[in-house]
């Protein structure tokens, strides 16, 4: 399918709903499910703790930093709103401004890791470890396993950034466009479910 | 002209979607400060914030809105079950 067929495709589909469009292949979206279902295990198995050990996980919450965290959210949201307008400029064509937009995509999940990065240094210094009790055990764990989705989810979008360099748009970069992206939006949800678990419930 | 007018719309929704998902954040960050809400209805409040945001990003950033039935269905099954289930482990397991 080339750029203008895809955007045929969804623009008939949402104008009136005749023909369905999958984005991307059928093996990112089981691999994105698959990755889904394993999250969900971790937060259930948190939220579990959580309620056995009440009063230490919200003694430990309170050492977290909101404003970390609020701050890491909004570049995740902005860094999709980049790969969203990325995806649109390579439907019509237009190179130089998709790559401009993949590049600030980038940007945020640098953004991401440096602060992440911060925060547990932060963290570390006041004396919280891995070890400190369960809430910190889950804390590590599940932001870690998080920050490695964005370094795979920023390396992506480097690959695609250098691909479109190289090669221009073409009906398989775009489709490779769309894998990365609904791979780096995959990050920015599972980081939306996490924020409150683990920084905001009471 | 007409692709041209409905990919000019798109991006507009695309950034509105972007805008309520900043605005959903502050409210979740607001309701988790609010010291007038009870513990259970605040947490309650700021898990169905964040499910709606993550499928706000499902359908329009991911354009599952656009994808077959199979697919919109199992994401918003996805949500709801699992928002559903912390919910329940969080607030009402206790109990048992």
């Amino acid at each position: 399918m080339s750029s203008s067929e895809s955007t045929v495709a969804l623009s008939t589909d949402s104008n009136n709903n005749h023909q369905a469009y999958l984005p991307s292949e059928l093996g990112v979206w089981m691999f994105v499910f698959g990755d889904l279902l394993i999250f969900s295990v971790l937060f259930a198995s948190y939220a579990w703790e959580r309620v056995q050990q009440h009063s230490i996980f919200l003694i430990s919450q309170n050492e977290l930093s909101q404003t970390f965290g609020v701050i890491n959210t909004i570049l995740l949201l902005t860094g999709s709103l980049f790969v969203v307008l990325a995806l649109h400029s390579a439907r019509n064509n237009k190179l130089s401004q998709t790559k401009k937009l993949l590049l600030l995509a980038i940007a945020t999940g640098v953004g991401f890791f440096i602060n992440k990065v911060f925060e547990y240094k932060d963290k570390v210094s006041d004396g919280f470890t891995l070890l400190t009790n369960d809430f910190f055990m889950f804390y590590y764990m599940l932001t870690g396993i998080h920050l490695l989705h964005v370094c795979v989810g920023t390396g992506a979008l480097i690959y695609l950034y250098k691909r479109l360099s190289c090669q221009g748009i073409s009906t398989d970069n775009i489709k490779h466009l769309e894998s990365g992206g609904i791979i780096w939006h995959m990050v920015d949800l599972l980081w939306i479910a996490l924020f409150p678990l683990l920084y905001l419930i009471k | 002209m007409q692709l041209q007018q409905a990919h000019t719309s798109s991006l507009t929704k695309d950034i509105i979607i972007w805008f309520g998902l900043v605005v959903f954040t502050l409210i979740s960050f607001v309701i988790g400060h609010e010291q007038s809400l009870s513990a259970e209805y605040a947490t309650m409040a700021i898990l169905l914030v964040s499910f709606i945001k993550v499928r706000l990003i499902i359908r329009y950033f991911m354009e599952v809105k656009y994808a077959p039935k199979a697919l919109k269905i199992a994401f918003d099954l996805w949500c709801l079950i699992v928002c559903a289930m912390l919910i329940f482990i969080l607030l009402f397991s206790s109990a048992i």
